[in-house]
Order: structure tokens, then sequence, then C-alpha cells
């Protein structure tokens, strides 16, 4: 139970850390509350949103919330049962209109338009300012330095893939078998539903166990490793570690692999590929494995 | 121009089939709702209709094509139903206000309210553009689309592992087996004949984006009934819409889900279900409650159906049962309520 407390506090922490409208929410449901005089639904709106908030605050309650919402989703959605957004909004709105002067005049004009961008400033400084977080970028060493990777690169590779690959067959199922870097892994099974991998997302962003049962054999994670330091600066591939490791993809169920052709020590196009019959094409950025 | 015809059909079935709900719940009182709760509560519908073709397809084990006839099937039986149900209770609308009282009302623009509507415009163009480029999405702990993507092509639900492309050697847990969004967006590939990507990451947050702000002003609405309150309404809508794009620095916020996640069921469950769950407990229409705890039940893995939606519900009426106890006592003490 200590842990679960633990856990909501440092949750409540992480909430007010990235931006303050935490404290913009508080400021408002404070203006809300104070006019006791105010009636209607904006005041019923006040008290709930003021009792559901300090419920997400004090770490005893918050633990039971994160109970009640099953322990699959993280501490920020149980700010859901709070309207956020919404009493941020009424507090303004009430602000401003109970606020602003009546009249014609120059100097309510101008004392309208302060008070407006003040609560506008407010907003933004509050908030993220552009500053959104995205997924982490994907950096890739191209032989000269690292590039961002984007969607739109992954998916001009498998495009290239795909002639070779369309009117093949396997065991009575379309399309193949991939085994490449995390750069086009990441975005295969989205593009293209008919490739398979030796492995999916979830080796590299451990959240997506939660939507399987399914566990990852110890030579399909010995693949990912080895594969995601191909690149590594002043990293030697040796011939022969590089022929034990696409043989073992192939006798996974590889029907083709993409190896990077940045990696330093190994060209697998000058590699005598003995029993397993590799043909090896140069695209590039990748050197394309199949066995003949 | 095929996916905007779509949208557009979803919407003219979302509003006939809330329009038939509604008729039926509240008899002649539905003049008192808005479009955006017709919507809103068509799109409760179009979810449960999804459930239950997802539901079919996992536990009865039929494909994917046949659950996409049968939800085709569900919107020709639910569109029929809901017009029959229309012209049979057409004589139960209740009287509308004076078209020319409200086209007099509208009528007028003020400095102020052209101010505030501009500000709110750009900055629903600021999120639409946002979506669009399609580099906004955050990806990390979701796998919409790859889950669509392997229905369409395994022409099964959940018969292969999203993530790999193969057959499942452990299973899939059932919270994630009842969660219909993966069907739903599926049905809409199919019936639309657009890629997973361009559905899931593109035109559901636009969608979702719109269904939000109709819940908003729904809720707008609630707070400020007065037809003079139209300013204070809009300059609510203008500082959420702000709110969306300040707002979305962390993982859990509405303008977080909004503009990068927006076809998670959190995000609906936050963004559409729950500011209507607010709006309708203000207004005191609580049978309509039932269809958002009901949709958040499939779309959002809940305490058994007791997610944030009957919570939301029940602190709403505790409240507000609070207020009339209190303001009974203020009564009898003689002081001015």
């Amino acid at each position: 139970m200590w842990e679960a407390w633990r856990h909501a506090w440092s949750g409540w922490q992480g909430f007010i850390d990235g931006g303050k409208l935490a404290a913009l929410f508080l400021a408002a449901e404070g203006y809300l509350l104070w006019n006791g005089r105010r009636r209607g639904p904006g005041r019923r709106l006040a008290v709930y949103g003021g009792i559901a908030g300090l419920l997400c605050i004090v770490p005893v309650t918050a633990a039971l919330l994160m109970e009640y919402q099953t322990s699959f989703y993280d501490y920020p959605w149980i700010w859901s049962i709070v309207p956020f957004t919404a009493l941020i909004a009424l507090g303004g709105t009430v602000f401003l209109t109970e606020r602003w002067k009546t009249g014609t005049g120059y100097r309510s004009f101008v004392y309208n338009g302060v008070l407006t961008l003040l609560c506008v400033g407010a907003l933004v400084l509050c908030g993220s300012l552009g500053g959104r977080p995205k997924d982490t970028p994907l950096y890739v060493f191209d032989g000269s330095g690292e590039t961002i990777w984007r969607r739109e690169d992954a998916d001009a590779v498998l495009e290239e893939l795909t002639p070779l690959y369309a009117k093949e067959e396997d065991g009575g199922r379309q399309g193949f078998c991939l085994w490449a870097p995390r750069e086009i892994l990441e975005y295969a099974r989205s593009e293209r539903g008919d490739i398979r991998l030796l492995y999916g997302r979830n080796m590299w962003d451990l959240s997506l166990n939660a939507y399987s049962y399914d566990t990852c054999s110890q030579d399909r994670q010995k693949l990912y490793d080895w594969m995601e330091h191909l690149t590594d600066y002043q990293r030697n591939v040796g011939e022969a570690e590089g022929i034990e490791y696409v043989g073992m993809a192939f006798s996974l169920g590889a029907d083709c692999v993409l190896l990077p052709g940045s990696m330093q020590g190994w060209n697998p196009k000058e590699t005598d590929w003995g029993q397993y019959n590799v043909e090896v094409t140069d695209l590039g950025q990748y050197y394309l494995l199949r066995q003949g | 121009m095929k996916a905007l015809a779509f949208l557009v059909c979803i919407l003219l079935f979302s509003a006939l089939s809330g329009t038939a709900v509604l008729r039926v719940s509240y008899g002649g009182q539905t003049n008192k709702f808005y479009m955006a709760d017709r919507l809103i509560t068509g799109l409760t519908v179009i979810v449960g209709m999804a459930e239950s073709v997802h539901l079919g397809a996992v536990f009865a084990g039929y494909s994917f094509g046949k659950a996409v006839h049968f939800f085709a099937a569900e919107c020709v039986f639910l569109g029929i139903l809901s017009l029959g149900i229309l012209l049979w209770m057409r004589h139960s609308r209740g009287k509308r206000q004076g078209a020319g009282q409200r086209a007099q009302n509208r009528s007028v623009c003020t400095p102020f309210l052209f101010g505030v509507t501009m500000v709110f415009v750009l900055m629903i163009l600021y999120q639409i553009v946002t979506i669009l480029s399609g580099d906004s999405v955050y990806r990390t702990g979701d796998m919409t689309a790859e889950t669509v993507e392997s229905f369409l092509q395994s022409d099964g639900v959940y018969q292969v592992n999203p993530l790999t492309g193969e057959a499942y050697e452990a299973g899939v847990p059932l919270r994630v087996q009842i969660l219909c969004l993966p069907t739903l967006y599926a049905v809409f590939c199919r019936m639309s004949g657009q890629g997973a990507v361009e559905l899931v990451w593109k035109q559901v947050p636009l969608f979702v984006l719109l269904m939000s702000y109709l819940a908003f002003h729904s809720l707008a609405g609630a707070l400020w009934t007065k037809e003079e309150d139209r300013e204070k309404r809009m300059l609510f809508m203008a500082i959420v819409s702000v709110l969306f794009s300040v707002g979305d620095y962390l993982y859990g916020m509405d303008g977080f889900g909004l503009l990068h996640c927006g076809c998670r069921g959190v995000t609906i469950r936050g963004t559409i279900l729950l500011p209507y769950v607010f709006s309708l407990t203000l207004r005191h229409r609580w049978k309509t409650v039932l269809f958002c705890i009901l949709a958040e039940a499939c779309v959002v893995w809940t305490l058994y159906g007791m997610g944030s939606c009957l919570l939301a519900a029940l602190g709403m009426g505790a409240v507000r049962i609070w207020q009339i106890h209190r303001n009974r006592g203020l009564r009898g003490a003689g002081k001015e309520v």
C-alpha cells in the first residue's frame, strides 16, 4: 500500500513538472469557489471539480482512484474525472467577464485589452509554448553522421522490398518475414500488414507487452541486441559472427534480412555464405540478404 | 474525397440515431437539446454497434469480413428504425423557439465576439494542421494502427499478434479483447477503402477533435443557458481551444490526447464522453449518461463498467443533492438563497 501511495505522490509531482496548467486549475478553482454568492451550474461544477481535484492530489485517495481505474492505466488518467480543461476555461470566462469594465471609452478599452492579454499570457506561459513532447526520435548512422529517421524513410525502404516478394507465398501465407534494424521494424507492421517480423515493437517499447501474454525467446532477444549495436562507434563486425546471426535469423523463419550499409569491418557481399546460399543486394543504405 | 463523403455519412447516421434515442428517452423535450447532443449520442450508438460485432468476432470466431457485413446490416436496421421512431413520434417534438427570434439573436456580432471567434478559428486551424501533418503522433504504448492493419490483412479479429504478424502463442488478455475501437476503425477502413495509418493517425483524431468541441459546446450551453450569454459561451470555447493547443505538454492532458493520440479510447473518454457527462448532469439529463457509461466501457478498460463517467455522474449527483439540502436549510433559517 505504501508503494501505491508513493506512486500516487510521484505521479502528482510529475503532473506539475512539465507545465503549470495544474497551478492555473487551482487558481481557477480558488476564484470560482471564493465568491460564495455565485450560484447555478458553474458553482456546482466548481464544487465537484474541487473535491475531485483534491481526491487526485492526496496520495491516499489518489492510490484508491488508481485501483478503481484498474492498474492498467497510469496516474495521469485518474485526472480524467476532474473537468480540468472545462474548469480553467470556466474560471477564465467568469474572471474576464466580471472584471471587464463596461463602457466605450478609451480607458475601458485599454484596461480590458491589457487584462485580456495578461490572461492569454498566463495561459500560454503555463502551457507548453509549442514544445510538445513527441516520441523520442530515431537516429540512424549513415556513414557520415547521425540523421533523424522518419516514417517516410522506412516506407521507402519497404517499398523497395515489395516487388521482390509480391508474388511469393510462404506456406499458403502471403507476404514475407523480415528481420531488420529498429528504424525499419518500427513502422513495418503499421504500414504493411503482410510483412511478418521476428520480433515486434514491444522489444524496445516495453509498455506494449501489456497487450499480449506472448513472450520473446532468448534467440530473438540476442538477434535484437546484435542488430542494434552493428553501427556503434568503432565497432568492427566480424564475418563469422555475421554469418552466425544471419543464419540464426533464417533458421527462425526470416525470409529476408536488412543489414545497415554503414557497419564497419564486414561486407556481406564479399562473404562466402556456404550452406546458407544467401543472395546479397546493395540497396544503398542497407544490404538486403535473401536465401536463394 | 471518399474519406469526406464517408465522414458525412457517419455524421448523418449519428445525427439520425442520436435524435431517435433522445426522442425515445425524453419525448417532447428534445427541443432543449443541441445538435451536439444528437451527434454525441449517435456516436455512443455507433460504439455500441461496433462492440456487438467485435464481441461476436472475438468469441463466436467469425471472420472480419462477416463482422463488416454485420456492422453494415446493423447500420441499415438502426437507420430504418430511427427514421420510423422519428416519424411515429413527430408530434412530440415540443415547441421550438421562433426562427425569427433566433435569427435576430444570432445576427448581432459585436467586435468582441468577432475577436474571440477569430482566436477560436485560428486555434482550430492550428490543431487541424498539427494532426494532418502526421508527425505529431505519439506511438509509445499504442499499437492501434498495427492492430487495425492486422485485422484487415488476416481477415480475423485478434487472429495474429499485431506486432509481429505471427499467430499468438499465449493469447491476448481479456481487457484487450473486449475493447472495440480497433474493430470499429478496421470496419471504417474496409468500408471507406482507406489504409489503417491514414485513418487511425489522421482522420479519426480529426473526428475526435470535432466531437470534442461539440461536447464542450454542449457544456458551455449548460453553464450559460440564456441567449444573451452567447459571448460568454464563445469566450469559454475560445479558452478551451487555446488550452487544447498549449496544454499538450503532458501525457494524460486533454490537449495532448487530441493532438497526439486522438485514436485512443482514453482520449475519446476524456475529451468527448466526460465533458458531455458534465453537460448532461448539469442539465439533469440523467438517462443519456447511461449511454456514455456504456460507451466508455466499450472503449476503455474499466472496473467492470465502473469507469470515470459513472464516477463523474455520481459525484455531480452528490453535489446536486448537497446543494438542494443546503438551500432547504438556508430557506428554513430564513436566509436568502
